[in-house]
């Protein structure tokens, strides 16, 4: 019976727990960025694509599709600040936290113009050509 | 919809309100868009898409309408393209959800931001865009002046207006070309004069990779069979019954280790071979060809028989392990091959293994290849089965080799009678051989070659030693055995001497030594030779070594100060780094960098690398080979030219053209130098701009040694400047004070002018071209001296007044010689130092719009491109919050500043190049990851994936470990594994759609 089965599978695998969790920073300090992300990638069966997801203003994030249970790498990627990972079992993660470390802030280094190039010199050493006699 | 039977609708009802949210259903959507730019014009055939799909395109009147079923629920993007050849469209998109399954009526004005892309605007009218869902319209560009657009542009992003156009072409580079060094035989031993530059002014190559050392990419098997000699022997190729035609023979002999291309098959599947002289022993013979498997047999050879090869059909991968040593290339036997993993067999005394390929074209196949006491252990390779597939892969000893040399029999320079010269020899040759053994053969770095074996391998080759003195060896089958030969030349006379040179096998004298002899049983003053040539041959010799181990921006090389070697610090050396070829099998060697040794142990050295060029990766195993610390010195007679240089004394005079007979015979070197292969009597002329014309008669002997002193030409300069007052030098002698008013006898030909500055005054100088007279440079000529605006700037942002320094720099008039340096240096004031990209992107964008700049002719200026495309990333960031299409103009723009630079980053300061390259890879790479953050483009991630990779695999590593660096490469780190994900996981919907 078609029915019966549908209505099995979307009681069980369609509703299966997401994986939520937030990012601290340094003393608890608040980790927000819009081009933050998590990287949650299945370690139990043969997943092979990770989940990408976004963090919000408060620095939590959640799977918006329903997860099998198992173990899951929970990775999180914020510019600024050190990758972080976590190892995690789908169902144990209430308050899953993850602390990162602040990378010093980046500043950009100029190049150069080379003020020594003298114009005026040319490629020195050329040899000229020879008069004819 | 469908009807369905009541008690299913009532189930349906009872497990959405148990799932809640679980459940999806289709809405209908009617999609309304109205695209325009941001000055209000319809924008016609812009591409619609959802969620990357594309719905269609909008028509001449800028709008657009479709219809869709969409699931409820989950958040949708609609987006709006438009691609053009003349600007950048900031895409338009809007996301929004469905909430219930009611029909959704959308509609949108899309608003695209444009941008005129750089230097395109008036390269060529744009083709209308294939549109596939919809017919093709005409595309009308947007009607907006240039004028309208600046303003626009300074409102809503302060970006610098660039005003001038592009003639049709870019203009191309002089630049030096990059592989070919000039070869060193040419330039040593027979110079061509160059001729003189056209054009205006050379311009300037400041790093060049001018190698010494002459390495062609190893081409196996080789081409080189010299198809000659008595004995013929025919090889026929069979498959079956039937005559394979154009099979390609390969030769190899069993004492020369590597494989020639010997022949090809006729039409009746023969080719005939040719040797010198009959082979001893089995010569193996590989018969090639598309569509058969490769097949060796071994045979041995008699005049006017043959070998019957039977191929079979089917296909082969044909593996070359190769090795070298001093040119030389060799097969390299016992290297296992795996293929997919699997161990399939070893390479055989030629370095080939030829493994039967029974898979589907097209597929995927990994060789593995594992060497033993070569480097690197292991080369793993992929590539997809189709055509011939043939892989050479080089590999250096891991002990550096040894350079193998012949001393060979003493003789007589000049006439000396046969009776004497046998005596002499007799007792001669084996005091210089044991000699040779105690200073050169005792240590690792040279290997003696039997005198049987040089004298075996010189008849095969057919070639006297006289001729090879000349001309080397290098093309020849001896190269397989010999690298190096010592000469002893005897100088009879009332003084007898002995000379010593040793000839490395292009037949280049690498070092010589001279010794008086007191007789011609004088063992002391023999080996005293001996010593002498031994310990400079050691600083002249390029030995070869390989790289053991890379950290940063330093390697490990395992030539050190011992085994014979006497590597110091400062030492420089090539390191030739292993390139996979345009058809993706063949490896070649290139020179892909420079090392200078910093510290040296026993038996390696570790080094600094210099000049890495763009894109190039050094690995272990790659070849490395030590620059002759000196000139090689010439066989000959030389001749030494002085002259009145700079007023006083006497000084080498460099360049300086040599005549014999009415016949240029070169140019002296930086030492004043020439050395000569004219012997006889005949006529010296020596001819140098500026000088007067030397001539004299003379005899010209190997021995001869002549010093010439050339008179300078006198011409007459009268100077004026502007202040007045100002101190004159010409070649660096003081002539008076300005205004010199009555001329002053100066040298003739180029000379260089310099005028000291007053305080606040630039100093000046240049170089004038003197003829006989006087020039005048006063009145309408006087000297203007420029007010040193850049100096103030500079002492300003010293004393920390960074403001007022950059008033003193805007005060540099445009055309002043220091107004780009100046534009420059508020860019990096701006950018680094008061984190106003906007203003920074301004400065730059001011010297790169300067014509020489723009074309990267001007290498001064390499430095601003690179600052401007960071500049307009850092714009970018800046405007990406509250203008996000503004801020993806810029991103664009940075990217397309950055990928016109990468070509050119050679020619910045070697100290910054790392630098250079870090940043134009960085940013062009974060660029591209946040124009995919805000476009959600999988083409664009895809590039973004393959731009990080870029960044983290090859300048990253080179990069100064500076808390700075470490983050941005950190900061890489987490981006790239950011896109890659993405990436896969984009792939993977994909494909589960």
């Amino acid at each position: 019976m078609r029915p019966i089965l549908l209505l099995g599978f979307l009681l069980t695998g369609a509703c299966a727990p997401t994986l939520a969790g937030q990012l601290k920073g340094p003393d608890g300090a608040l980790v927000s960025s819009p081009d933050a992300r998590v990287n949650i990638s299945g370690l139990g069966g043969d997943e092979a694509a990770p989940l990408v997801v976004e963090v919000d203003a408060n620095g939590k994030f959640s799977t918006d599709e329903k997860l099998a249970p198992g173990p899951y790498l929970v990775e999180a990627l914020v510019p600024g600040y050190a990758p972080e990972s976590k190892r995690v079992m789908l169902g144990e993660t209430d308050g899953l936290e993850i602390q990162l470390k602040a990378l010093p802030k980046t500043k950009p280094t100029a190049v150069g113009a080379r003020a020594d190039a003298d114009q005026a010199r040319g490629a020195g050493g050329a040899t000229l050509t020879p008069p004819t006699l | 919809m469908s009807p369905m039977p009541k008690f299913f609708r009532i189930l349906l009802l009872a497990v959405f309100a148990l799932t809640g949210g679980c459940w999806k259903k289709d809405a209908q959507v009617r999609i309304k868009i109205e695209a325009k730019t941001n000055q209000g014009d319809p924008v016609s055939a812009a591409t619609v898409s959802l969620d990357g799909l594309v719905l269609g395109k909008t028509a001449n009147d800028g709008t657009f309408s479709g219809e869709t079923k969409l699931p409820i629920g989950a958040r949708r993007r609609l987006e709006v393209k438009k691609e053009s050849d003349k600007y950048y469209f900031a895409p338009y998109f809007e996301t929004f959800s469905i909430a219930d399954g009611k029909p959704l009526d959308l509609a949108v004005q899309a608003v695209l931001y444009f941008v005129p892309k750089p230097g395109l605007e008036e390269k060529k009218v744009e083709p209308a865009p294939p549109a596939p869902a919809a017919p093709v319209v005409a595309e009308e560009a947007p009607k907006a002046k240039e004028e309208d657009l600046t303003a626009e542009l300074d409102k809503i992003a302060q970006e610098p207006a660039t005003e001038e156009t592009v003639k049709d072409e870019p203009v191309k580079e002089a630049e030096a070309p990059k592989e070919e060094a000039p070869k060193e035989e040419v330039a040593a031993a027979a110079p061509t004069p160059a001729p003189a530059q056209p054009g205006p002014l050379p311009k300037l190559d400041l790093t060049p990779v001018d190698t010494a050392i002459d390495y062609k990419p190893a081409v196996y098997p080789k081409p080189n069979y010299q198809n000659k000699g008595a004995t013929l022997f025919t090889v026929h190729v069979f498959a079956g019954e039937q005559p394979v035609p154009d099979a390609q023979v390969l030769l190899g002999q069993e004492e020369e280790g590597d494989l020639k291309v010997a022949c090809v098959t006729n039409a009746r599947g023969r080719c005939v071979v040719r040797f010198t002289e009959r082979p001893a022993g089995n010569v193996n013979f590989v018969a090639v060809k598309q569509g058969f498997r490769t097949k060796s047999v071994g045979a041995p050879v008699a005049d006017k028989q043959m070998l019957k090869i039977d191929l079979e059909r089917g296909q082969t991968v044909d593996v070359f392990a190769v090795t070298r040593a001093y040119n030389y290339v060799t097969g390299l036997a016992n290297v296992e091959v795996f293929v997919n993993g699997k161990r399939a067999g070893v390479t055989d005394h030629f370095g080939r293994y030829s493994h039967v390929y029974d898979g589907k074209a097209d597929d995927l196949i990994t060789i593995t290849l594992k060497s033993k006491g070569y480097l690197p252990e292991t080369y793993e390779t992929d590539f997809v089965a189709s055509g011939p597939m043939k892989l050479v892969r080089p590999f250096t000893p891991d002990q550096p080799p040894s350079v193998r040399m012949a001393v060979l029999d003493a003789r007589p320079a000049g006439q000396i009678d046969a009776k004497t010269l046998a005596a002499l020899q007799s007792s001669l040759d084996d005091e210089i051989r044991s000699a040779s053994r105690k200073h050169l053969f005792s240590s690792a770095a040279f290997k003696e070659v039997a005198p049987s074996l040089l004298e075996r391998a010189t008849k095969r080759i057919g070639r006297p030693v006289s001729e090879m003195l000349r001309a080397g060896w290098q093309d020849t089958d001896l190269k397989a055995s010999v690298d190096a030969l010592l000469l002893p030349t005897i100088l009879p006379g009332t003084k007898p001497a002995i000379e010593l040179s040793v000839i490395d096998s292009t037949g280049r004298v690498l070092a010589a030594a001279k010794e008086d002899l007191d007789s011609f049983a004088d063992k002391a003053s023999v080996d005293r030779a001996v010593a002498v040539v031994a310990r400079k041959i050691t600083r002249a010799f390029p030995f070869e070594g390989a790289v053991l181990a890379k950290d940063a921006d330093k390697v490990t090389i395992n030539l050190g100060y011992g085994a014979g070697r006497g590597v110091k610090a400062g030492d420089v050396l090539e390191v030739f780094g292993v390139q996979t070829g345009k058809k993706g099998l063949v490896q070649e060697q290139k020179n892909i960098a420079r090392l200078a040794v910093l510290e040296v142990f026993d038996t390696t050295a570790k080094a600094q690398v210099t000049n890495l060029m763009p894109r190039a990766t050094i690995e272990r195993g790659d070849l490395v080979v030590l620059r002759p610390r000196r000139a090689p010195e010439a066989a000959g007679a030389q001749i030494r030219i002085t002259g009145n240089l700079k007023g006083i004394g006497s000084d080498p005079i460099p360049q300086a053209n040599v005549y014999f007979n009415d016949q240029w015979i070169g140019a002296t070197d930086d030492a004043g130098r020439l050395y000569l292969e004219a012997t006889g009597s005949g006529t010296l002329k020596v001819i140098h701009h500026g000088f007067q014309d030397f001539a004299k008669p003379v005899t010209l002997t190997a021995q001869s040694r002549l010093d010439v002193q050339i008179r300078r030409e006198t011409a007459f300069l009268r100077v004026d400047s502007k202040p007045q007052g100002v101190t004159v030098k010409v070649e660096g002698s003081v002539i008076g004070k300005t205004p010199l008013s009555a001329p002053i006898p100066v040298p003739a030909g180029f000379v260089k002018i310099e005028l000291d500055a007053p305080s606040g005054f630039k100093p000046y100088s240049g170089v004038l071209e003197l003829d006989q007279g006087t020039l005048d440079l006063t009145g309408a000529n006087t000297i203007q001296l420029e007010r040193d605006l850049r100096a103030v700037a500079q002492r300003l942002l010293k004393e920390g007044k960074v403001e007022a320094a950059l008033g003193a720099y805007d005060e540099i008039p445009k055309g002043h010689s220091d107004f780009l340096l100046g534009r420059h240096e508020a860019g990096e004031i701006y950018l680094t130092m008061l984190d106003q990209p906007a203003k920074a992107a301004e400065a730059f964008g001011i010297v790169t719009a300067d014509e020489a700049v723009k074309s990267f002719a001007d290498k001064r200026f390499i430095g601003s491109h690179v600052d401007e495309g960071i500049a307009l990333f850092e714009t970018a960031e800046r405007l990406a919050k509250d203008q996000p299409d503004a801020a993806r103009a810029h991103y664009q723009k940075a990217i397309e500043v950055l990928d016109g630079v990468t070509p050119h980053l050679r020619f910045v300061a070697s100290e910054q190049y790392a630098q250079a390259v870090h940043n134009v890879d960085f940013h062009r790479a974060l660029a591209k990851h946040k124009l995919w953050i805000l476009s959600h483009d999988t083409g664009t991630l895809a590039e973004t994936v393959r731009s990080w990779r870029t960044y983290l695999d090859g300048d990253a590593r080179s990069l100064p470990t500076d808390a700075n660096s470490k983050s941005y490469v950190e900061n890489a780190q987490v981006y790239y594994r950011q896109a890659q994900a993405s990436l896969s996981a984009a792939k993977s919907d994909v494909s589960k759609q």
